[in-house]
């Protein structure tokens, strides 16, 4: 039990995110775990976010660490005003077209091998992308999470490191977030 | 009583800092070095005393951000400033 209060107390915030609903993170300053599912594989999660300032901060996409799910390997992005542009290959392979002026740091998840790790609120096993440090644009911005190969299964998009104290909502929907 | 007995071990568990990571001094100073001014930058929580190094967990993910941050930052530059070669 000691084990579970520290877990929740070093946690992000746990929400649940729907395709073709755009998910407003509305306390951008604090972390969030937010957990979604590929049901076609066709589906394009947005999470859209407004900062103050210049924020640089870690993301990480990681999908449950079981054998159904070995080819499942969601790509997130970054996209906003202000961004470099993205290559060539990079912006072909967007589920959408970038709006005007708009760059994007873009992250395949297309590496031989796969980072492994250990979560410890859910007690479960991932598979992640790796944590990238990426500086998020002053004013709006989005984050986009599609699935390249079209494979179906659930995904979880770690952003950030400073606790903004909901880490307890993950008792509301425990069994999605679990796995 | 019991709760004021597991103070201590939480305080043991969950205050315990560590130093900042030279990945994350080296992704810091690369991103200032190419930042070409504008809107302030908040980079704190990389720096020394950041949220980044309040636990090893956060520490261990933060070091790898940082790192793969730095990778990019390198492959994507055409040109470098100091701060960011190795």
């Amino acid at each position: 039990m000691t084990s579970l209060i520290l877990a929740l107390a070093l946690a992000h915030t746990p929400a649940h995110v729907l395709p073709g609903v755009p998910f407003a993170l509305d306390k951008p300053q604090f972390s969030y775990a937010l957990f979604g599912e590929f049901v076609t594989g066709e589906e394009r999660f947005v999470i859209t976010l407004e900062h103050p300032t210049r924020f640089g901060t870690p993301v990480e996409l990681f999908v449950p660490h079981r054998a159904e799910l070995i080819e499942h390997r969601p790509a997130w992005a970054l996209v906003g005003p202000g961004l470099p542009a993205p290559t060539a290959a990079e912006r072909a392979a967007l589920p959408a077209p970038l709006p005007d002026r708009w760059g994007a740091v873009v992250e395949l998840d297309a590496g031989a091998t796969r980072a492994v790790f250990f979560e410890s609120v859910m007690r479960r096993f991932f598979w992640s992308t790796g944590p990238l440090a990426v500086v998020f644009p002053a004013g709006p911005s989005e984050l986009w999470v599609w699935s390249p190969r079209h494979t179906a299964g659930k995904f979880g998009l770690g952003y950030g490191v400073e606790e903004g104290g909901g880490y307890t909502d993950a008792f509301k929907d425990w069994s999605f977030y679990a796995y | 009583m019991r709760a004021l007995l597991l103070l201590p071990l939480l305080s043991a568990c969950w205050g315990n800092p560590v130093a900042q990571a030279p990945e994350c001094v080296a992704w810091v100073a690369c991103t200032r070095a190419l930042d070409d001014g504008g809107t302030p930058l908040d980079l704190s929580r990389f720096l020394e005393g950041g949220f980044c190094w309040n636990n090893p967990s956060l520490a261990e993910g933060c070091t790898t951000a940082c790192t793969r941050g730095l990778e990019r930052l390198r492959a994507r530059e055409a040109s470098l400033p100091g701060e960011c070669t190795p």
